[in-house]
């Protein structure tokens, strides 16, 4: 394209991106969609169901990246694919060879699947075809847990598009259950709490011994029961839909925390869970603890400049106001998009840091992004990896969920690490199963 | 709340029998939601004097975003509340879609949760043609299918197409079939040639329309014949045929 790449300063981010204007994501145009873009796709979302396989049914086209990137993350023996024809979607016969695929996948698998997600895609969509009544009569010839995803990414811009859709199908395999035992569900995210976060020990202390998370359980039983905790904190937007539908279905309430990594928004996050989990959270240790580390690792890490990505752990504007406040430069961010959660840290940013410049990732003007030169000790996000060439990276990924005081330390470490044993960023990606 | 499709070939008077009995089961006392799964999106234009509903697949055209149920719901006579699927320009797109999207969009809205209602008809375009098509006799949308059909051949043909593809998905917990209505044309012997098809395929004749020119003065008002004079034998008639489908039971 050679021409100029479209950023804005952070001044003039705001009002008309959240009224729908196309500032920040743009809407008329192709994507630019870079090398270290992607996150977590529909299949290893779904496959979080312990004793589960996937059918994955499809023209061949449409499950080419999906089979390459299952297969990339270790799911071979958990993913099958069942091929669309042209024939197929004019008569409708595919539909038929569900179950006979369903009846091989169960007689080849050991030990025997015991839930089942059927994916299908946008090309089943506009034929209007029943995957319900599918589903209900597989459920009950092979005595197997079976719900319904779809790869459709023609349903983008609606409420239902797949990577929300696909959280409410794997959080809908859960009952509702008669008995409960205060527990509490962390959903959304993909990876459970990190074990060192004080998170556990500060709801413990306040007796709450049970905190469940899909990824954590190794058993159809330990899904299930899910159902039996009292609350679900949503740690991801993604998830809402999904947390929407539990608490009508299985009656538990919600409250959308996201990880936070600035110290006073850890705070308030603790304080807010306080009033929805109506119990005493004695957090104040953990931060006098934390305070002293982060120190520790601003003497140790300096006075860096950071570029922040948006497909991280974090949100952009959050996470960019908190290594500001910590006392390192951030020059670049690189945000698709602007939540109601941003706004305040965006106002932040707009006050105390003006200079900072917002590119927008999937902007095609981004196609010339390396000409730019953007340089910077280091990039939180992939995708800012890539777009400030030569930058040693943190991945940040969803693969592992910081939150808390203690999350701060686990990205402050991660940062540190990056600094000391910078690994080519190709490597990174590669090792990160991304999915566009 | 009770969910019905009505279905037969081409102008064979189904909106005009639709909207009759939806204003009749209005009068009962019921709540009533008609939804027009027709392009034309015509269905319900004698339930609004005229008053045009803004179909959802339109206001997607024209928008480019999804619509809220204000933009898409008309209430219209004693408060039946009036949706249009719409679809394509005629010649492109895929119509059997719009009712798929249609269905879709008022699933996400929460339509029947947010309006409540007690009876919900579904006005369809003519055949069982495709998974659009069939989308409302599906679990979880129509309860029961109504098929309209006069004595005519190529009506009663399509009367069989439709008991055809019903009785295919007989086995899928689907909408069963509450019965046939004849919307009498004054052909020959029509009411034993209607008769005898619904024997042979064992179907209940669940309600018989003469042919009345009232029904024609008042729609030319954009009115049914039950809002325009409630008191007339033929208003009678559908007032039978509607108290007989609110009451419970029915199916075949």
């Amino acid at each position: 394209m050679n021409g100029q790449v479209f950023s804005l300063p952070i001044t003039e981010v705001g009002e008309c991106d959240l009224k729908g204007s196309p500032k920040l994501s743009p809407q008329n145009y192709m994507h630019y969609c870079s090398p270290g873009s992607g996150g977590w796709g529909i299949i290893r979302v779904a496959l979080l169901v312990p004793e589960s396989v996937m059918l994955f049914v499809s023209p061949a086209a449409c499950g080419r990246h999906g089979a390459i990137a299952g297969f990339h993350l270790g799911f071979k023996k958990r993913l099958f694919f069942l091929q669309i024809s042209e024939n197929d979607v004019v008569t409708g016969q595919h539909l038929d060879k569900i179950t006979l695929a369903t009846a091989e996948i169960l007689n080849s698998v050991k030990p025997k699947p015991r839930a089942m997600i059927i994916c299908s895609t946008c090309i089943d969509d506009l034929l209007g075809s029943d995957y319900d009544t599918i589903s209900t009569r597989i459920a009950k010839d092979y005595d197997i847990a079976v719900r319904l995803c779809r790869m459709d990414p023609i349903t983008r811009e609606r409420k239902t598009a797949p990577e929300f859709s696909v959280q409410q199908a794997i959080y809908d395999f859960i009952p509702h259950s008669t008995t409960s035992d205060s527990g509490v569900n962390i959903v959304g995210c993909f990876a459970p709490i990190e074990e060192d976060s004080e998170f556990y020990e500060v709801l413990c202390r306040a007796g709450i011994n049970k905190i469940r998370h899909i990824a954590a359980c190794s058993s159809l039983e330990e899904l299930y029961s899910m159902g039996c905790s009292t609350h679900n904190i949503l740690l991801k937007p993604a998830g809402r839909l999904a947390a929407q539908d539990m608490e009508r279905k299985l009656g538990l309430p919600f409250c959308f925390e996201p990880v936070v990594y600035g110290m006073d928004n850890i705070t308030g996050a603790y304080s807010r869970l306080e009033q929805f989990l109506e119990v005493k959270l004695d957090t104040e240790r953990f931060r006098e603890e934390v305070l002293g580390e982060i120190r520790y690792y601003q003497r140790r890490l300096g006075q860096i400049s950071i570029a922040v990505g948006e497909s991280i752990n974090a949100s952009p504007f959050e996470l960019a106001r908190a290594l500001s406040e910590y006392g390192f430069a951030v020059p670049y961010i690189f945000a698709d998009q602007l939540l109601d959660f941003d706004q305040e840290h965006l106002r932040w940013l707009q006050i105390n840091r003006p200079n900072i410049r917002v590119f927008t990732n999937i902007h095609p003007t981004m196609v010339d992004i390396l000409e730019e030169k953007l340089t910077v000790d280091l990039a939180i996000g992939l995708e800012a990896g890539y777009f400030c060439a030569g930058a040693k990276t943190v991945p940040l990924t969803l693969d592992s969920q910081p939150y808390g005081y203690r999350g701060v330390i686990s990205l402050l470490r991660q940062m540190l690490d990056a600094v000391n044993n910078p690994r080519s960023h190709r490597e990174q990606v590669y090792d990160s199963g991304l999915v566009i | 709340m009770k969910k019905i499709a009505v279905y037969g070939k081409g102008g064979i008077g189904k909106s005009t029998i639709t909207s009759s009995l939806a204003a009749a089961i209005s009068m009962l006392g019921f709540k009533v939601m008609q939804i027009g799964c027709d392009p034309k999106a015509d269905s319900t234009l004698k339930l609004t004097r005229g008053e045009a509903v803004m179909p959802v697949m339109n206001y997607l055209k024209e928008k480019g975003y999804y619509p809220s149920l204000q933009d898409i719901v008309v209430e219209g006579f004693n408060g039946i509340l009036c949706i249009e699927a719409g679809g394509p320009t005629p010649g492109i797109g895929c119509a059997g879609r719009g009712i798929i999207a249609t269905f879709n969009i008022l699933e996400e809205l929460h339509a029947f949760e947010v309006y409540q209602p007690d009876i919900v008809f579904y006005d369809v375009l003519g055949d069982v043609v495709c998974g659009g098509f069939a989308m409302p006799i599906r679990e979880g949308y129509a309860d029961e299918v109504i098929i309209v059909t006069s004595g005519e051949k190529m009506a009663l043909f399509a009367a069989r197409n439709i008991k055809t593809a019903i009785d295919n998905f007989a086995d899928r917990n689907y909408a069963s079939l509450r019965g046939l209505i004849l919307n009498r044309r004054n052909m020959p012997d029509e009411g034993k040639i209607v008769g005898t098809f619904a024997e042979e395929l064992g179907i209940k004749i669940i309600g018989d329309i003469p042919r009345d020119n009232n029904i024609a003065i008042f729609e030319e008002q954009n009115q049914t014949v039950i809002e325009g004079n409630p008191e007339l034998p033929i208003s009678h008639i559908i007032m039978d045929i509607a108290q007989n489908l609110v009451a419970e039971g029915g199916g075949q």
